[in-house]
């Protein structure tokens, strides 16, 4: 039985069956934020496991990893001239695109995959956004609006592109750093690992890491949100309090 | 030295905003007016949200206020009965403003309305100020006496208005009604174009009301006080957007420069005041026009709605 149910998978799916398996880890799956907090760095490492049955490759395989952060609504806008000054015109509604993204590539997506085809898998800062737009009408002008989305985050760090950000350290274990600016929000971060052979994608894993305030930077922002009248009260009384410490401070007489 | 914060979930660094919120505080304590106009850009150009921005520049001009406030209450520079009537009619203002606020944005444009009225206003008020000061420096100048314009001869009209009230401090008598019109106005300005108002406050006092210049800081002071304390309390409860850490710093920097700024008002000429404040309002003007008639470096710009938790 067991037997039969192999020979129709390899039957089915040869591709699949017959495919290498991948297996990722972070180096950290929580990144804590304190009061000293610029950034970190979490490092990927991923093995590609091949059994007796996996074909031979004459080249060696390409990788892809995408890095998600947790999901936003944005308003991109952009500025006319009228009447001779300049005002925000016109304006899109992006929905669940992610806060933070990175794609690290063993080399140039372009050399190791077709466009289209880097389209259709969601491979690259602007497919991976245009995916997490739905993208079902595919008018002009959202579409300029969603690339400009993508080269204000690219500019600020938030989105990334690093060709040959991932390193093969034999021809079957890599290992990539991601790199998180300090501006990235707090949440979960989808981590996705694929590996590709001559252009066509062999496997795929996913894993994830989180964001989180930790300590004080947790408490405050905690009290913040639970109490938010008493936390107001706080902030007011502190003005008058440091206004009134000021002044008795610096008094002349 | 940086230090993250945990509201704006970011760091900055402390050294450049303790240096900044110095600066805006001594202009605060030196021309009685808030300095939420210089702080509030440069937060958003540090790459602060402008929501928590706004909310915590709040609590330090309500801090830079309070230190203004004692000061001048020392020098007994306060008119508490024209700071209640400004409070007053500043709360009817503000209601008002944000009513008008919420119609013109569901009309749209209204940027474009913000923009020009910030221009048009500070222009036009920096540029009148301006002229009157430079005039009055070149009269002083040619030997006049000094005390010409503390002293006006002619008693404005509306002076005379029913509901006149004795102002001591402010060593003069009027109608509240042109008083109260006068916060109304500035208030509901400010809350449409985002602005304490300190800039329309302060000249509106000094030359429709003839009031001395040391009580119309003190007395604008303890406005800005008023309000700023209540809006910070307003922001944290409405959308949270008071970072607590971030307003500490601008806070403790901002009670700094005020108290220096404070005295160095107190020594500063009528004239030369005045001329300095005419200047600060055309920059400001300057500073909103070159916004929007100097083509952006990218036109395109992108807000965040909501973020998943």
């Amino acid at each position: 039985m067991k037997r039969m149910l192999i020979l129709a998978a390899l039957v089915l799916a040869p591709h699949s069956a017959a495919s290498e398996t991948l297996l990722a880890s972070l180096s950290s799956h929580r990144v804590q934020i304190t009061s000293n907090y610029t950034g970190a760095q979490v490092a990927v490492f991923a093995v590609i496991e091949r059994d007796a049955r996996t074909v031979a490759r004459a080249n060696p395989y390409d990788a892809v990893i995408t890095v998600r952060g947790p999901k936003e609504d944005v308003v991109v806008q952009e500025k006319r001239q009228v009447m001779g000054v300049w005002v925000n015109q016109r304006q899109r509604f992006l929905p669940g695109v992610p806060s933070f993204l990175a794609v690290l590539t063993s080399r140039p997506l372009n050399d190791m995959i077709e466009p289209e085809r880097a389209q259709r898998l969601n491979l690259g800062l602007l497919p991976v956004v245009t995916s997490a737009q739905g993208a079902r009408e595919e008018s002009g002008a959202v579409a300029e609006f969603r690339a400009s989305l993508v080269r204000l985050r690219f500019e600020t760090g938030l989105y990334s592109e690093i060709e040959r950000g991932v390193t093969f350290l034999t021809p079957t274990v890599l290992q990539a750093p991601i790199q998180l600016p300090a501006t990235a929000p707090i949440g979960t971060y989808d981590v996705e690992v694929a590996i590709f052979g001559d252009g066509v994608p062999l496997a795929k894993q996913t894993t994830n890491f989180e964001v989180v305030k930790v300590g004080f930077e947790q408490f405050v922002a905690d009290a913040a949100r639970q109490r938010p009248f008493v936390y107001g009260l706080l902030a007011a009384c502190l003005s008058v309090l440091f206004g009134w410490l000021s002044s008795v401070a610096f008094r002349k007489d | 030295m940086e230090i993250y914060l945990p509201i704006a979930e970011q760091p900055v660094n402390i050294l450049l905003i303790l240096g900044m919120s110095a600066a805006v505080g001594f202009i605060s304590g030196m021309f009685g007016v808030g300095g939420g106009f210089l702080m509030t850009p440069f937060l958003i150009f540090t790459g602060i949200p402008p929501a928590i921005a706004v909310a915590s520049v709040s609590a330090q001009i309500a801090g830079s206020s309070m230190t203004g406030v004692l000061t001048y209450w020392r020098k007994r520079a306060v008119d508490v009965r024209l700071g209640g009537v400004l409070i007053g009619g500043g709360a009817v203002g503000t209601f008002l403003g944000v009513l008008f606020f919420n119609q013109m944005r569901r009309l749209g444009h209204l940027e474009l309305v913000i923009v020009l009225s910030y221009v048009v206003l500070f222009s036009v008020i920096g540029g009148l100020m301006l002229l009157e000061s430079v005039k009055a420096l070149f009269e002083t100048r040619g030997a006049q006496p000094a005390q010409k314009t503390a002293h006006p001869r002619t008693r404005p009209w509306y002076f005379e208005l029913p509901l006149r009230i004795r102002f001591q401090r402010s060593r003069m008598a009027a109608s509240i009604i042109p008083i109260a019109l006068l916060a109304v106005g500035v208030a509901f300005a400010g809350a449409v174009l985002g602005i304490g108002g300190g800039f329309i406050l302060v000249p509106a006092l000094i030359y429709l009301f003839h009031v001395p210049t040391a009580v119309v800081i003190g007395t604008s002071l303890m406005q800005i006080l008023a309000t700023m304390l209540v809006a910070t309390i307003l922001h944290a409860t409405t959308n949270q957007s008071v970072d607590l850490i971030l307003a500490t710093l601008l806070i403790v920097g901002g009670v700094i420069g005020a108290q220096f700024g404070a005295r160095a008002g107190q020594n500063l000429r009528a004239e030369v005041f005045r001329l300095l404040l005419a200047l600060m309002v055309l920059g400001v003007g300057l500073r909103f026009a070159s916004e929007i008639v100097v083509r952006p470096n990218d036109p395109f710009s992108v807000r965040v709605e909501h973020r998943a938790r």
